[in-house]
């Protein structure tokens, strides 16, 4: 799967998890999700769960760094690391 | 300009380009220590802070290492306070803790190297061995732990200080397993294992990762953030001046300032303790009077201290966030626990929240957030403050360790549970489906209010003096309703 097509499906995600009051497209691929209010800290967890269901990720090996999970380019580079 | 318009450009002057050129000037840099040790003058950590400050200002590319440089003032203040004084046996301490932490930083640093089953369970392991160290000390007969034996002084630091030094460990092993540890140097895992800019033993700014991404190494960020430490340090004195007010004007409680002492025999409001003590002597609405403004006071008394340590972290250029930030404006019961003791939730969810959500019940997204909010706000904060409190527990005894358990196992347990309910309606919040909620002032007030409402009741089983037993405080939550 290319890396667009992995930022589509993540995107697609975020559309349904986000603040009602913040549209996806005002934000860049680096900036801080939560940092600018396109979702909450809790948010984290459904974004968990989907890396889990659609991507095949374990993170009970590695533990969760919130750090990997803060904006759409981390998240696609998490992907591209350990994805399936 | 406004009076709106004024407050935002004065409460943010960090943000104020001219200013941050100013500040990263050397005369600048000079006027932010300055202020900086101005403001912190009340404070007996101005003497550690201040020289540490000026060498940070001075030289910042070599920040960890002054900042390191005053770890060892940390570690003999904190063996020193602890009644702790023969040259030998100060020496065998200080080579057991900065041992234990280098030891931790060399298996995080060879994380990969670890065997499996400790890769996996990093923090389970170091808190078992942890628990059995503090257990050895427990258990060893006076002989060997008696003054000026060569083994007490180590024994001892097990009891008094491993309860401090085990989530920092923690954070040091969880850098290991993130694999920022392997590029890392001693100094980098010292620097908040022993924080100059003082702590609790709640590790406020986090460890190493965090740190290392909060850390701002350009002049202007570095300025920025000095700037972002002095606003801080300038709300403490506004926290501790409006905790005075109401200790004089409302409590009726004397107040000790630079050596005086300030009494006002105006109102005495009863403090909740004594309420739940003795509910029939108290007006019913005093009773809830003093219910809010027990959340009031308790939340200015972690504000202050808090705002303090983060305010010398930014002054250091490590510019993190606030470990309170207006909880009391908080409109969801998850969004208060995020703001009111930032660092210690974070620690929950780092340690326990996020290990347990991986880990179980997968396929059940409902019970998954439930066990794993029940693992954090309810287990791990009572393991926690267990923890923490060890010896005085033991000292208590059984029975009284129970009843002094018991209570909080009651707040903690609807902490959890306010958690979970909180986390599933904001979760129905989100998405593009989702309507944008009109925030009126009446419909945010509202919201503030359940919150508070919800806070005050549980903090009835949290309220001081520990003497109070579960009965007590549950008869009194009771009588709330008339019941």
């Amino acid at each position: 799967m290319s890396r667009d097509e992995r930022r589509r499906r993540l995107t697609a995600f975020l559309e349904t998890i986000r603040r009602p009051d913040v549209e996806l497209d005002t934000i860049d691929e680096q900036d801080g999700l939560v940092g600018s209010g396109l979702i909450d800290s809790l948010a984290l967890l459904e974004i968990i769960t989907f890396l889990e269901t659609e991507f095949g990720m374990d993170f009970s090996e590695s533990g969760v760094d919130p750090d990997e999970l803060s904006s759409i380019a981390a998240i696609l580079d998490l992907i591209e690391r350990r994805g399936r | 300009m406004s009076l709106a318009q004024r407050y935002a450009s004065l409460s943010q002057l960090h943000e104020d380009p001219r200013l941050i050129a100013f500040a990263a000037t050397p005369r600048g840099r000079a006027l932010t220590w300055l202020v900086a040790t101005l403001l912190l003058a009340p404070n007996s950590m101005v003497f550690s802070i201040s020289p540490i400050l000026a060498l940070v200002l001075i030289a910042p590319q070599w920040r960890t290492q002054i900042l390191c440089l005053g770890s060892i003032f940390v570690l003999d203040r904190q063996l020193t306070s602890n009644g702790l004084s023969g040259t030998g046996e100060l020496a065998a301490m200080y080579a057991f803790i900065v041992g234990l932490l280098y030891l931790t930083y060399l298996a995080a640093r060879s994380y990969r190297s670890l065997p499996h089953l400790v890769q996996r369970n990093s923090q389970i392991v170091l808190h078992a061995l942890i628990g059995a160290l503090m257990a050895l000390s427990f258990l060893l007969p006076d002989s060997l732990t008696g003054e000026g034996r060569p083994a007490a002084a180590a024994i001892r630091s097990v009891r008094l200080l491993l309860p401090y030094f085990v989530w920092r460990m923690g954070y040091i092993l969880l850098a290991g397993r993130r694999g920022s540890a392997a590029g890392s140097s001693f100094l980098d895992h010292l620097l908040y294992c022993l924080p100059v800019y003082g702590s609790t033993g709640v590790p406020y700014g986090k460890g190493y990762d965090h740190l290392k991404r909060c850390r701002a190494d350009e002049p202007l960020a570095l300025a920025r953030s000095a700037l972002a430490g002095i606003k801080l340090l300038v709300l403490v004195w506004l926290w501790v001046a409006a905790r005075d007010a109401l200790t004089l004007f409302v409590y009726g409680d004397p107040v000790y300032r630079l050596g005086s002492v300030l009494e006002l025999d105006v109102f005495h409001l009863p403090r909740l303790g004594e309420v739940i003590a003795n509910p029939g002597g108290v007006p019913y609405v005093l009773i809830w009077v003093s219910m809010f403004l027990e959340l009031v006071d308790f939340t200015l008394s972690l504000a202050g201290p808090g705002h303090t340590v983060v305010g010398c972290l930014r002054l250091f250029g490590f510019n993190v966030f606030r470990n309170t930030y207006k909880p009391l404006l908080a409109q969801s019961i998850v969004d208060f626990w995020n703001r009111f003791y930032h660092y210690f939730k974070e620690l929950l969810v780092e340690f326990f929240f996020f290990p347990t959500y991986v880990s179980v019940f997968k396929s059940y997204p409902r019970l998954r957030i439930f066990t794993a909010i029940m693992a954090a706000a309810f287990f791990g904060n009572l393991y926690f403050h267990a923890l923490r409190d060890t010896q005085e527990l033991v000292d208590l005894g059984l029975g009284a360790t129970i009843a002094h358990i018991g209570p909080r196992s009651v707040y903690c347990f609807l902490l959890a549970v306010g958690i979970f309910f909180s986390m599933m309606r904001e979760q129905q919040r989100r998405g593009a489906a989702a309507v944008p909620q009109e925030q009126s002032p009446l419909r945010a007030f509202r919201r503030i209010a359940g919150v508070w409402l919800f806070y005050a009741i549980i903090h009835i089983w949290n309220a001081r003096p520990i003497e109070l037993t579960i009965t007590q405080r549950t008869r009194f939550f009771f009588s709330l309703f008339g019941l």
